[in-house]
C-alpha cells in the first residue's frame, strides 16, 4: 500500500502546509473567496430590501474571517500535522464513481456497475483477477435483479 | 382523551395488510443495512426513494421510517457479537456489549439491547404523540423571524455538539450555508454560483453531498487500514436476562430513553450523540465505574435505549416544523414533497392519518424488530462475515445507483465524487461534517425567512430580538455557544465525545 507520509521536519512552510488547522483555515478562506467572487456582482440591497447578494456576501465574508482566525491559530502553538494519506483508495474510489457517472446514461446499468466495481476493486491491494471479475459480474447481475427487477428504477438495463 | 383517539386512528391506519407489509419490509431492510458496515439508512432510503413514487404517502413514510430505526437495531447486533459496529450509533455498544459476549453472555447482551430498544421505542412513540401536536400549534404562530432564529439556534446547537474546535465547527456551518445557496435564487430567479452549469440550477443534491462525505469518505478511510480484520463470532447462549439483570437495566434504560429522546430532537445530534452521552452518563453516576468496559450490562442498556429513542424523536422537528435535523430527515422531506405533502405544522391537521400512522407504525415496527431480531441473529452474523473487499464495491455501487435515481442525472453522481474527495480532506483536517450538512440543508430556508422578516419589519434588524419567541431562541443559542467555549464545559464535552475508547 502506497501512503504519503508527511513528516514535520522542515521549517515554518512545512509546518504550515501540513498542519490540520492551517489547512482548515485555508479551505474556509478559499471557499469564502470563491463565494465572494461568484456573488459580489449581485445586488446587495439593504436590510430593508435585501438583494440576492445580501446573504451570500455576508456568509462569504464571515467564512474568510473564520478561515483567517483558524489558520493563524497555528502560529500560537505546536504544529498538529495531518495523518498519512492513503493515495490509492482515495484516487481509485473517486475514479470508480466518476466512471459510473460517465457510463450510466450511455451504457445502462449492468455495464456501468461492472466497470465501476472493477475500478473500485483496485482500491485495495492483492485483490486478484479471479475475485475481481467474479465480484464485478455478480454485482452487475445482482444490481439488475434488485434495481430493475424488484425496485423498477427507471434505468436502462444496458444500451449501446 | 385526545391522544388515545389519535393513536387509535394511527393504529387503524397501520393495521392494514399493505401497511403492515411495508413496515415489515422497512424494518427488515433497516436491520440488514444496519448490520452491514458502511451501508447506512441514507443509502437505503436514497435507493428506495424513486420506488416510493408509486406508493401512497402513508405506506412510503412507514417503510422509510422503518429503515431508519431498524438500522439502529441491526448495528447493535454486530457490535455485540463481533465487535464491529454496523452503525456509528452503536460504537459505544461494542465497549461493554462485546465484552459481555466474550464472557459468554452474548445472548443476554443481545436481549438487553433488544429490550432496551423496544422500551425506548415505546416511550418515544408516546412522547412524540404528546409533544408533537402542541409544538405544531406553537409553530403555527411562527413568522419568518421566529423560523430564522429557530434555524440559528439549531445550527449553533449542532456546532456545540460537534467534536473538536468550536471555531472550526462554525466555519463548517457557514461553509454549508453558502453551499446551500448554490442554484436559483427563490426571490429573483437569478442563478447564483452555478458556474453556468444547468444541472446546478436546482442546487446541489443533499443525497449526493451526504453520501459523498459520509459514505465514500468512510470507505477511503477504512481502506487506509490494511491490517486484516479477524472476526471471532461469539456463541449465543441463553437469551433471557434474569430478574436480577432486569432490575439492573431498568434505571439505565429509563435514563437512556429520556436523554436520547431529548438529544434526538436537537439538530445534528440524533442517535449517535444520544448513545455516547447515555453511556457517559451511566459511567458517571455508576457506583462502580470501573465495571464499565468490562462487560457492564448497564453499558449496553443505556446507549441502546438512547440511540433508538433519538432516532425516533428526530422525526419531531421534521413533522411539526418541516425542518430536517439530519440528512436522513432531509430525504424524508423530499419523499413527502414528492407525494404532494408540504412538511410543516399543517401535516397534523391536514393529514392526521399520515402523522398518527407514522407514529403508530413506530410502535408496531419496534415490536416486529423485537420478535424478528433475536431469532434471526444467526443470519445477520453470516452476512457480516462477507469480507470487506466484497462489501466496499457493493456500497459504492449502491451509493451511485441511489444518488443517480434520486436526482435522475449523472451530474449528481459526479457531485458525490467531488464530495467524497472533500469528505476525505475534511477527515484529514479534523473538520466535522455534521454542521456543514445541516447548514447546507437549512441555508436556502434561512435566507428566505431572513429576507421576509427584514422586508416585513422595514429593514429593522432588531425584529429578531423584539419578537419574544425569536429572542428566546437566540438567547438559547447564545447560552449554548458561550457554554461550549467555557473551559469547564469544554472539558466535559471532550470527555463525553471522545473519551470512550
Amino acid at each position: 500500500m502506497q501512503t504519503l507520509t508527511l513528516t514535520n521536519t522542515g521549517g515554518l512552510a512545512v509546518k504550515l502546509l501540513t498542519d490540520k488547522d492551517f489547512g482548515s483555515g485555508l479551505l474556509f478562506a478559499l471557499a469564502g473567496i470563491m463565494g465572494l467572487v461568484l456573488t459580489s456582482s449581485f445586488e446587495f440591497g439593504s436590510t430593508a430590501e435585501p438583494g440576492p447578494g445580501f446573504f451570500p456576501v455576508i456568509l462569504s465574508t464571515l467564512l474568510i474571517l473564520i478561515g483567517i482566525a483558524v489558520g493563524l491559530g497555528v502560529l500560537l502553538r505546536d504544529a498538529d500535522p495531518i495523518s498519512a494519506i492513503a493515495i490509492r483508495p482515495f484516487l481509485l474510489i473517486t475514479c470508480a464513481v466518476i466512471v459510473f457517472a460517465v457510463c450510466i446514461e450511455p451504457f445502462g446499468l449492468m455495464p456501468s456497475v461492472f466497470v465501476t466495481a472493477i475500478v473500485a476493486s483496485f482500491a485495495r491491494a492483492n485483490y486478484g483477477w479471479v475475485h475481481r471479475i467474479l465480484a464485478a459480474t455478480g454485482l452487475a447481475f445482482f444490481s439488475a435483479l434488485l434495481f430493475i427487477g424488484a425496485l423498477k428504477l427507471p434505468v436502462a438495463l444496458w444500451s449501446f | 382523551m385526545e391522544l388515545i383517539n389519535n393513536l387509535s386512528l394511527g393504529f387503524s391506519t397501520v393495521l392494514t395488510g399493505q401497511n403492515l407489509l411495508f413496515s415489515f419490509f422497512g424494518v427488515l431492510l433497516g436491520t440488514l443495512i444496519g448490520v452491514l458496515p458502511g451501508l447506512g439508512p441514507l443509502v437505503a432510503i436514497a435507493v428506495l426513494l424513486p420506488f416510493t413514487f408509486g406508493l401512497d404517502p402513508v405506506s412510503s413514510m412507514i417503510m422509510l421510517a422503518g429503515i431508519f430505526y431498524g438500522a439502529q437495531y441491526g448495528g447493535s447486533t454486530t457490535a455485540i457479537l463481533i465487535n464491529l459496529p454496523g452503525e456509528a450509533s452503536s460504537i459505544v455498544t461494542t465497549l461493554d456489549g462485546h465484552e459481555m459476549a466474550k464472557r459468554g453472555h452474548a445472548g443476554k447482551a443481545l436481549a438487553t439491547a433488544a429490550i432496551g430498544s423496544f422500551f425506548a421505542g415505546c416511550v418515544a412513540t408516546v412522547l412524540i404523540g404528546v409533544f408533537a401536536p402542541p409544538l405544531a400549534e406553537l409553530a403555527f404562530q411562527f413568522g419568518p423571524a421566529e423560523y430564522f432564529s429557530l434555524m440559528v439556534c439549531g445550527l449553533i446547537v449542532s456546532v456545540v455538539l460537534a467534536n473538536g474546535s468550536v471555531l472550526k465547527a462554525i466555519g463548517m456551518m457557514v461553509f454549508g450555508l453558502l453551499l446551500g445557496l448554490i442554484g436559483t435564487d427563490e426571490m429573483t430567479g437569478l442563478q447564483r454560483m452555478t458556474l453556468d452549469i444547468p444541472e446546478l440550477s436546482d442546487g446541489l443534491s443533499v443525497a449526493a453531498i451526504a453520501m459523498g462525505i459520509f459514505g465514500l469518505g468512510e470507505i477511503m478511510r477504512n481502506l487506509e487500514d490494511t491490517t486484516k480484520r479477524e472476526f471471532s463470532v461469539s456463541k449465543i447462549t441463553s437469551l433471557m436476562p434474569t430478574r436480577h439483570d432486569l432490575k439492573l437495566i431498568f434505571a439505565p434504560m429509563v435514563r437512556g430513553t429520556f436523554l436520547g429522546s431529548f438529544l434526538g430532537v436537537l439538530p445534528g445530534g440524533g442517535a449517535l450523540l444520544a448513545s455516547f452521552s447515555a453511556y457517559a452518563l451511566e459511567k458517571k453516576i455508576a457506583r462502580d465505574p470501573s465495571a464499565f468496559g468490562e462487560g457492564a450490562i448497564q453499558g449496553v442498556a443505556a446507549p441502546e435505549s438512547a440511540n433508538n429513542a433519538g432516532a425516533q424523536t428526530s422525526f419531531i422537528p421534521m413533522l411539526t416544523l418541516g425542518i430536517p435535523s439530519n440528512p436522513v430527515m432531509a430525504l424524508m422531506i423530499s419523499a413527502l414533497i414528492i407525494q404532494g405533502i408540504e412538511p410543516g405544522p399543517a401535516v397534523i391537521t391536514d393529514h392526521p392519518e399520515l402523522f398518527w400512522g407514522i407514529i403508530a407504525s413506530m410502535w408496531i415496527g419496534n415490536l416486529m424488530l423485537l420478535v424478528l431480531n433475536l431469532p434471526l441473529v444467526g443470519l445477520w452474523v453470516k452476512l457480516v462475515s462477507i469480507p470487506y473487499k466484497f462489501l466496499f464495491p457493493i456500497v459504492i455501487v449502491f451509493a451511485c445507483v441511489g444518488v443517480f435515481s434520486v436526482n435522475n442525472t449523472a451530474f449528481a453522481v459526479l457531485t458525490m465524487a467531488a464530495f467524497g474527495v472533500l469528505g476525505y480532506v475534511l477527515k484529514k483536517l479534523e473538520c466535522e461534517a455534521a454542521p456543514m450538512i445541516l447548514g447546507f440543508i437549512l441555508g436556502p430556508m434561512m435566507e428566505g425567512h431572513m429576507q421576509r422578516a427584514l422586508l416585513i419589519s422595514g429593514g429593522e434588524v432588531s425584529v429578531f430580538v423584539r419578537e419574544p419567541i425569536s429572542a428566546g431562541l437566540l438567547i438559547v443559542a447564545a447560552i449554548a455557544l458561550v457554554a461550549a467555549v467555557l473551559p469547564s464545559v469544554r472539558k466535559t464535552r471532550t470527555i463525553a465525545l471522545v473519551d470512550e475508547d
